[in-house]
């Protein structure tokens, strides 16, 4: 944009050209682009923050799903912009990768490469050249049809190029650069080129090509525009006749430096004129004026170190690839150490080298004091920075975390939910069904890894919630012996309960109580090769009376954990020693979850061990009894389908949701099975009054029906078979077998209820056995 | 019954494909939010299952058109099927309008529990066939 004014009033224009009359879409579409051509001239005009007003307006007036991404691009990339002038680090990278984002999908290149030029200026502040160049780099991939940006991507490779000392390929850089602003003619680029080059080969020791360059560029910054950037120039001169050890031709250009560049608000190039002055200056002898040097430079560079590092920093912090965050943060306190170890021999150096000429003890004292002081200083800086830092390293890891739990989840559905279909099967091969059923596990396993991590990342940031309602305890603990029992009985050890005391109804979040006690038991068994498992549960109160205690223990005869050690085992991703993690695998997350759950509500977990005889884990909660807490009561025959225990034989999944949804409330309890050999076992139990079966998981087969009919008779329960249209010759041969309950589909669900109900006036039938 | 699956992973897509095969049930699928949104118009659905995270518009993004319209579709009950697991991922659905939200991987039982509840409670006269 040339001319910022004019671009403003274009801007004004173009708004008064949004038409009433036109769709709300376009209006929007319009006056966003007014605002972003405004927003554009006044970052031109360094008024950043008014530019920063105008775009967020504009860019919460345009919708979400705008469907041109083109638009939006460029005004978060003129965000970035002003982020960039403002020092926003952070927000500067974000907004030019969504730029990035968002103008490729709006096919403009060229906008694309600007967003790259910016991101890899922020990494060259940063002091980190390789990413900076690998950004340039990209840049001119990306679009190379703007000569301007060609310039400049080229320009900024040079430079970083050249803090990186490869000075053959920064001054090839600069010669590609030189050459686009040879041909767009542009003698203020030209000469900031020639004085790059002249730079470069002075570093590099090519003292006759940086005499051409830096003549080439004194010849084109004559008069003109040109004429501001002289300041700069009598530096590379100084430092180029400094490098020829030309130290009265040095001096003289040192001193035009400092002239020329009254008023500069620049640190960069006065630090380096400052460096190169007390060069020069210790180089003649004159020790006076190159310790003041000395110190200016010093008081300069301390400034660009530490806005180097805080960029560095942030860049941290913002950076969209969180793998490597922790190398990172180790390779940042190295780099620190370093320069600030380097730092040290320099001054030192430069001191011995200023003391050997001045021989004033006064002036040693107050350099020693300045020095030390100064160290004090730069120490504390880079502690600062590291901690800063850190704190966002540990954010980033947490990030990261979830971002991995997230991805691995997306593998896993695919390998949890076929298994789940091929075991759904039912005509499946019994040694294939074994080997299914072992990639369930595993996957199973793998699941709880995944969540075990993201957990503890939670717990790091404090985004744990517990989140309490009334369950079953009693029920839990159950479940868990249940589920544990398989597991012991292959390692051919014993689960004992005593849950005779232990609380039925709480207040308690069941998902994370789930967590703990499975946990326990898993560990239990896990570290136990002989003898038993014991899981109790009961409640303490206290002296008063006031308030009571639940009490959860497991106790196993395992391996048990040295005395020095027990405490160790509840801290991240530790197990006693390696040769325990490897013969018993896990996370090793497993414990410290437990504890910090347990603390979370209240509570906290403990363990008493001896080494070679067994551990015992206590689980001890604040007791928030539930209201519905009722008494171990005898089971009573239900009376009506109200206060019946049902069991439905339903072989399809969907079929068992949908039931399991209209009968919720209906009755007792419900429960499920697919087969009805699975009913018969459920039978055996005495726990259930009324089967519901679905008459597909009978087939056409009158003698299993009986079996069945005859099995509820026998538990003394009701027995309903819903059927669709059957066959009245077949019906008769069923009803022969003494299924005596058919209710033919379809039925709407009510129905269906008082269908069943009815049957509760009745005693219950047989053929076999009398009622 | 007509469900429609709104992702734009394959994989999950026959994942949860051959799951309604095993109830013997059928799907219509959509790669994104757009054609899901386009298909709502087009026919008529029992349960709309839906991915959050998908490339163009988001789930929630999409949730939200589909309680927008102005017809009886508005309220098709709609199924979250996500493997975020953000803090508070399931009230921000459910305040999006979504009824009921699964996590990845897919529980079978959960799924079907969650279709199940979704048809019973559209309609307590349902035929049972």
């Amino acid at each position: 944009m040339l001319d910022p004014a004019r671009a403003l009033a274009d801007s004004d224009a173009l708004r008064r050209m949004a038409d009433p009359r036109d769709s709300a879409e376009r209006r929007t579409h319009i006056e966003a682009t007014a605002d972003w051509i405004r927003a554009e001239a006044l970052i031109s005009l360094n008024r950043p923050r008014e530019a920063l007003k105008v775009i967020q307006g504009a860019l919460a007036a345009m919708d979400r799903s705008d469907p041109e991404p083109g638009l939006r691009g460029e005004l978060i990339l003129a965000r970035g912009g002003v982020a960039n002038l403002t020092g926003g680090v952070e927000d500067a990278l974000r907004d030019n990768q969504e730029a990035f984002r968002l103008l490729g999908r709006g096919g403009n290149a060229r906008g694309q490469a600007i967003a790259l030029q910016n991101i890899g200026a922020i990494y060259a502040d940063a002091g980190d050249y390789n990413n900076a160049l690998k950004y340039f780099g990209q840049s001119i991939d990306i679009y190379s049809a703007d000569p301007k940006l060609l310039l400049s991507a080229y320009n900024n490779q040079g430079n970083s190029l050249f803090e990186l000392k490869r000075y053959a390929d920064a001054t090839a850089a600069f010669s590609r650069a030189l050459q686009i602003a040879q041909k767009t003619n542009n003698a203020l680029q030209q000469a900031r080129i020639q004085r790059n080059i002249a730079a470069t080969q002075a570093e590099a020791g090519n003292f006759t090509p940086a005499e051409a360059a830096l003549a080439d560029a004194f010849r084109l910054s004559t008069g003109g525009p040109a004429a501001s950037s002289r300041a700069a120039l009598y530096g590379v001169a100084a430092r180029l006749a400094l490098r020829q050890h030309q130290l009265d031709r040095a001096a003289d250009m040192i001193d035009r430096a400092f002239a020329s560049a009254v008023g500069a608000e620049a640190n960069l190039p006065m630090r380096d004129f400052h460096q190169t002055a007390y060069e020069i200056f210790r180089e003649r002898g004159e020790a006076k004026k190159a310790l003041d040097h000395l110190e200016a430079f010093q008081k300069l560079d301390d400034q660009a170190r530490a806005l180097a590092a805080s960029t560095s920093a942030a860049l941290m912090n913002a950076r969209f690839n969180f793998t490597n965050q922790e190398l990172r943060i180790n390779n940042l306190r190295n780099e620190q150490a370093v320069a600030s170890a380097r730092f040290r021999n320099r001054m030192q150096l430069a001191l011995l080298s200023a003391t050997a000429v001045i021989s004033t003890l006064l002036l040693i004292g107050f350099l020693s004091i300045r020095r030390s002081r100064n160290q004090v200083r730069d120490a504390n800086a880079s502690l600062l920075t590291t901690n800063v830092a850190l704190e966002k390293a540990l954010a980033a890891k947490t990030e990261f975390l979830a971002t991995t739990s997230h991805e691995i989840r997306t593998p896993l559905n695919g390998i949890l939910g076929m298994t789940q279909v091929i075991l759904a099967g039912r005509q499946l091969d019994p040694t294939l069904r074994g080997r299914i059923e072992l990639v369930q596990g595993a996957g199973e396993t793998m699941k709880a890894l995944v969540d075990d991590i993201l957990d503890v990342a939670k717990m790091e940031t404090g985004e744990l919630r517990i989140q309490t309602a009334e369950m079953d305890l009693k029920r839990l603990l159950e479940d868990a012996v249940t589920v544990w029992t398989g597991q012991a009985e292959t390692k051919r050890i014993g689960i004992e309960f005593d849950l005779e005391h232990c609380p039925s109804k709480i207040i308690a979040d069941e998902v994370r109580l789930r967590q703990i006690i499975f946990n326990l038991m898993s560990n239990a068994i896990k570290f136990t090769d002989r003898g038993q498992v014991r899981l109790a549960c009961f409640s303490e109160s206290d002296e008063q009376g006031e308030s009571e205690t639940l009490v959860i223990r497991v106790a196993d005869s395992g391996i048990g954990i040295p005395q020095d050690r027990v405490e160790e085992i509840f801290e991240s991703f530790r197990q006693v020693d390696g040769g325990v993690t490897r013969r018993h695998g896990g996370t090793g997350l497993g414990l410290a979850i437990c504890r910090n759950l347990a603390r979370a509500m209240g509570g906290d977990v403990t363990v008493v061990s001896t080494l070679g005889a067994g551990s015992t884990f206590t689980l001890t909660l604040p007791l928030e009894r539930g209201t519905a807490e009722a008494g171990p009561a005898d089971r009573v025959a239900a009376t009506s389908l109200g206060t019946a225990n049902l069991l439905m034989i339903e072989p399809n999944p969907l079929g068992q949701g949908i039931m399991r949804a209209l009968l919720a409330g209906e009755c007792a309890s419900v429960q499920f099975v697919t087969e009805v050999g699975q009913a018969l076992d459920a039978l055996k139990t005495g726990a259930i009054d009324h089967v519901l079966a679905e008459g597909s998981a009978l087939g056409l087969d009158p003698a299993g029906a009986g079996a069945l009919a005859a099995a509820c008779a026998e538990a003394k329960a009701r027995f309903t078979l819903l059927w669709r249209e059957p066959a009245p010759e077949l019906l008769d041969q069923f009803t022969k077998e003494g299924v005596t309950h058919v209710v033919s589909k379809p039925i709407s669900a009510p129905d269906l209820l008082s269908e069943m109900n009815k049957v509760y006036g009745e005693p219950i039938a047989s053929r076999n056995i009398a009622a | 019954m007509n469900i429609l699956f709104v992702e734009d992973d394959a994989m999950n897509r026959r994942v949860v494909r051959d799951m309604l095969t095993v109830a013997g049930a059928t799907m219509d699928e959509a790669h994104d939010a757009e054609s899901g949104l386009q298909m709502i118009d087009e026919r008529q659905y029992d349960i709309v299952l839906m991915d959050l995270r998908m490339p163009g518009m988001d789930g929630l993004t999409a949730i939200k058109h589909i309680r927008a319209r102005t017809d009886e579709k508005a309220s098709v009950p709609v199924i979250v099927v996500t493997a975020d697991t953000a803090l508070d991922i399931c009230r921000d659905c459910i305040d999006q309008g979504a009824d009921e939200v699964i996590l990845k991987p897919v529980a079978m039982n959960k799924l079907f529990d969650a279709i199940g509840r979704l048809i019973a409670r559209g309609n307590s006269r349902m035929m049972l066939n």
